[in-house]
């Protein structure tokens, strides 16, 4: 994960940058709701111009699962 | 559990709004699980906490108003906070429910800025707006917020008053209101062919 990637998640979704790591857990019914996921793909289209689907997004359980989506985008 | 609202909200139909807090429980859980098991909830998905206590309100909620038998429902939840939208008639009826201070992202607030210029509100109240109106069955595939805000240009929002709103996708008209109630907003959206349907 770089930092880019970092940023775009500590603005999505309000965790503080330094304690970013892959493995924190999305859960459904707690930080990874639809407003989540919306802010989500705002910040990816605004940092990398790419548009996720929010299904696919939503299908992910934790953090370093969003950053493999994106890679896998932009390949 | 505990019952924060209960609100008739409706000026021609019996439309009701609640709110719930869930809290820890166990002994009584087990109580309504079994509740709930014996009812038309009954699931898989009875093994998860918030469908329980959210399906359990339900129907007491509809037992306490009398509404047995045939109910349209709406459900949101918002943390340990679930809001249920009940109405004993086939009106589209949808409800969402955020926290006051829920974050949104800067991107996020900026497209929705863009996408409303003239909307001189909070972009979270757009936003519930929005996530209330696409529940609405009247909507099927107009729209598709999992896309992100791109495809919703479509989608005009006319505040009415202070708290109302018609949102509209063509000639489709729906109406919504926001409420405050426990540092949260409720939205509730009404396929209605007037704009007085709250009350």
């Amino acid at each position: 994960m770089d930092e880019k990637f970092k940023q775009l998640i500590s603005e999505a979704l309000e965790i503080e940058l330094n304690t970013i790591q892959g493995d924190i857990v999305l859960d459904p019914e707690g930080n990874w709701d639809s407003v989540a996921i919306l802010s989500t793909i705002s910040e990816i289209d605004n940092q990398y111009g790419i548009q996720l689907d929010g299904n696919e997004l939503a299908s992910c359980r934790k953090i370093s699962e969003i950053d493999a989506l994106i890679n896998k985008s932009l390949i | 559990m505990t019952v924060v609202l209960v609100k008739e909200i409706c000026a021609h139909r019996s439309v009701y709004l609640s709110v719930i807090k869930r809290e820890k429980e166990c002994l009584s859980l087990l109580y309504k699980f079994v509740y709930v098991f014996f009812s038309k909830f009954r699931s898989r998905r009875l093994f998860n906490e918030r469908y329980t206590l959210s399906r359990y309100s339900l129907i007491k909620f509809s037992k306490r108003l009398v509404i047995c038998k045939k109910f349209n429902y709406c459900l949101s939840h918002a943390g340990k906070y679930t809001a249920i939208l009940l109405s004993s008639e086939k009106q589209q009826i949808s409800v969402d429910l955020e926290p006051i201070n829920r974050h949104l992202s800067g991107s996020l607030k900026l497209k929705i800025r863009k996408l409303y210029p003239d909307l001189l509100i909070q972009e979270l109240i757009i936003i519930l707006i929005l996530e209330s109106m696409v529940k609405l069955s009247v909507f099927k595939n107009q729209i598709d917020l999992s896309k992100g805000l791109d495809n919703l240009c479509l989608v005009k929002i006319i505040r009415l008053k202070s708290d109302i709103f018609e949102v509209s996708i063509k000639s489709i008209k729906v109406y919504s209101k926001i409420y405050i109630c426990e540092d949260l907003y409720i939205c509730v959206t009404m396929d209605s062919t007037t704009s007085d349907v709250f009350l």
